[in-house]
C-alpha cells in the first residue's frame, strides 16, 4: 500500500510570495569596504539573500559571487553589482548595506526596514 | 493495571513530509531539539520569537526527508510557517495523513527498536519515543478495533509526567513551562526562539513548569490532567 514517502506522492500545494523588485542602497562605508573585498576582479557581484533559521527567522546571507546565480535580480547600486534571488526580494526590498567598524560586532550589518526584530547579535531578522 | 496490548488510535495525528537534500537542516533551524540522524526519532518543539509553541512532532530522519508525526492541531500554522520560509529551497511538503494512520503503543521492556530509533516492521514505520512507549505510522486507513486514548491513556501520561498535545503543550506556552525540557537542545544551534529559552535557562527563571504530584497538592486550575489521585499541573514558581 502507498504510505506517500515515495517520490510518486503529490507535494502540498503551496504558494510563495510574490517577487517584489528590489531597490536598496549601500553606504560609502560598505561601498569602500565591498570595493577592497572585490580586489578589483572583473565580474565580481555581491549576492545578498536570506536562509531560514535563526534566533528570529531569517538570517542575511552575504556572499562575493563571480557569475550570475540563478533566478536572481541585478541591480548596479552605485557601481556595485548585487544580486538578490526573486525568493527573498519581498524580505530585502528597501534595505541599506552598511559597515560597521569595530572590534566586537563589527562587520557588514543590513538595515532592514521589512524586519520587525532582530536577534542580539542582529544576524537574525523577522 | 495497564493492558500493554493497547495500541491507542491517534485519529488526531497527522503526517507531513519535507523531502529534499536541505530538509534537515531546514528543520533544524527552525526547532528546539537537533534531527536525529538516518533512522532516529526524536520529539522536538517549533517555536515562535518570543519561545511560544508554534507545534511540537516526533520527527523521524528518513535518507534526505524528515517524517514529522503531530498532532492535528498545529499542522495548518505549521505548514504555514515552513512555507514563508522555505525562501527558494527545494523542498517539497507532503501531508501524508490520509494515507497512513498512527498508534502509539505502551510497550516497555527490551525489544526492537531501541529508544530514540524507528525500524520498518511490515508495512509499518515503528519508532520508540519512550522506554515503554512506541508510535508507529502505518499506510492505509486507521483499523476499526483500535481504541480511541482515554482514562488508560491519560493514566499511562500521568505516571510518566508525559506531557500531551492540548492538555499540558498548548500555544500559550513555551516549551520549558510544559514538561518539554529534554527536547530544548541546549547547544544545537540557532533556531527561532532559542535567544529566549536560552536566556530562561541560565538564569534559572522559566516562569511556569511542569509537575507531577498527588492531587491535593495542586491548585485546581494548574492541574492539566489526572488519574487515579495523581496529577500532572503547570505551576508558576513562586522562588522566581
Amino acid at each position: 500500500m502507498d504510505c506517500g514517502t515515495c517520490e510518486s506522492a503529490t507535494p502540498v500545494s503551496t504558494t510563495a510570495p510574490e517577487p517584489v523588485e528590489v531597490t536598496l542602497t549601500i553606504t560609502p562605508k560598505a561601498k569602500t569596504m565591498l570595493v577592497d573585498a572585490f580586489e578589483g576582479a572583473e565580474g565580481h557581484s555581491l549576492l545578498v539573500g536570506v536562509l531560514s533559521g535563526g534566533c528570529s527567522g531569517y538570517m542575511y546571507d552575504l556572499q562575493i559571487v563571480d557569475a550570475d546565480e540563478a533566478d536572481c535580480q541585478r541591480l548596479d547600486v552605485d557601481g556595485i553589482v548585487v544580486q538578490v534571488p526573486n525568493a527573498s526580494s519581498h524580505l530585502l526590498n528597501g534595505i541599506e548595506i552598511d559597515y560597521i567598524d569595530r572590534l566586537m560586532g563589527g562587520g557588514f550589518k543590513i538595515n532592514n526596514p521589512n524586519a520587525g526584530s532582530t536577534c542580539g547579535c542582529g544576524e537574525s531578522f523577522s | 493495571m495497564i493492558d500493554m496490548s493497547v495500541a491507542f488510535a491517534r485519529r488526531d495525528y497527522n503526517v507531513v513530509m519535507v523531502v529534499g537534500d536541505n530538509a534537515s537542516a531546514f528543520i533544524d533551524g527552525l526547532s528546539t531539539n537537533a534531527v536525529p540522524d538516518d533512522g532516529g526519532v526524536d520529539r522536538t518543539c517549533f517555536t515562535d520569537r518570543t519561545a511560544r509553541i508554534l507545534a511540537t512532532a516526533f520527527a523521524l530522519r528518513m535518507g534526505n526527508g524528515v517524517v514529522l508525526a503531530l498532532h492535528r492541531m498545529w499542522t495548518p500554522r505549521l505548514m504555514e510557517h515552513f512555507v514563508e520560509r522555505r525562501l527558494g529551497q527545494s523542498l517539497e511538503f507532503r501531508d501524508l495523513s490520509r494515507l497512513n494512520h498512527v498508534t502509539m503503543q505502551v510497550q516497555p521492556g527490551p525489544g526492537a527498536p531501541p529508544l530514540g530509533s524507528w525500524q520498518a516492521q511490515g508495512p509499518s514505520t515503528v519508532a520508540r519515543i519512550h522506554d515503554e512507549l512506541v508510535l508507529s505510522i502505518t499506510p492505509g486507513p486507521m483499523p476499526e478495533h483500535l481504541i480511541d486514548p482515554g482514562l488508560e491513556w491519560t493514566r499511562w501520561r500521568v505516571r510518566h509526567r508525559w506531557p500531551e498535545d492540548g492538555a499540558e503543550v498548548t500555544s500559550d506556552r513555551h516549551p520549558l513551562a510544559c514538561g518539554l525540557e529534554s527536547f530544548v537542545h541546549s547547544n544545537k544551534g540557532c533556531y527561532i526562539g532559542q535567544e529566549v529559552l536560552t536566556r530562561m535557562r541560565s538564569r534559572g527563571r522559566s516562569g511556569w513548569s511542569l509537575h507531577q504530584g498527588p492531587t491535593t497538592a495542586f491548585a485546581p486550575d494548574d492541574i492539566t490532567s489526572e488519574a487515579d489521585g495523581l496529577a500532572l499541573a503547570v505551576v508558576r514558581s513562586t522562588a522566581q
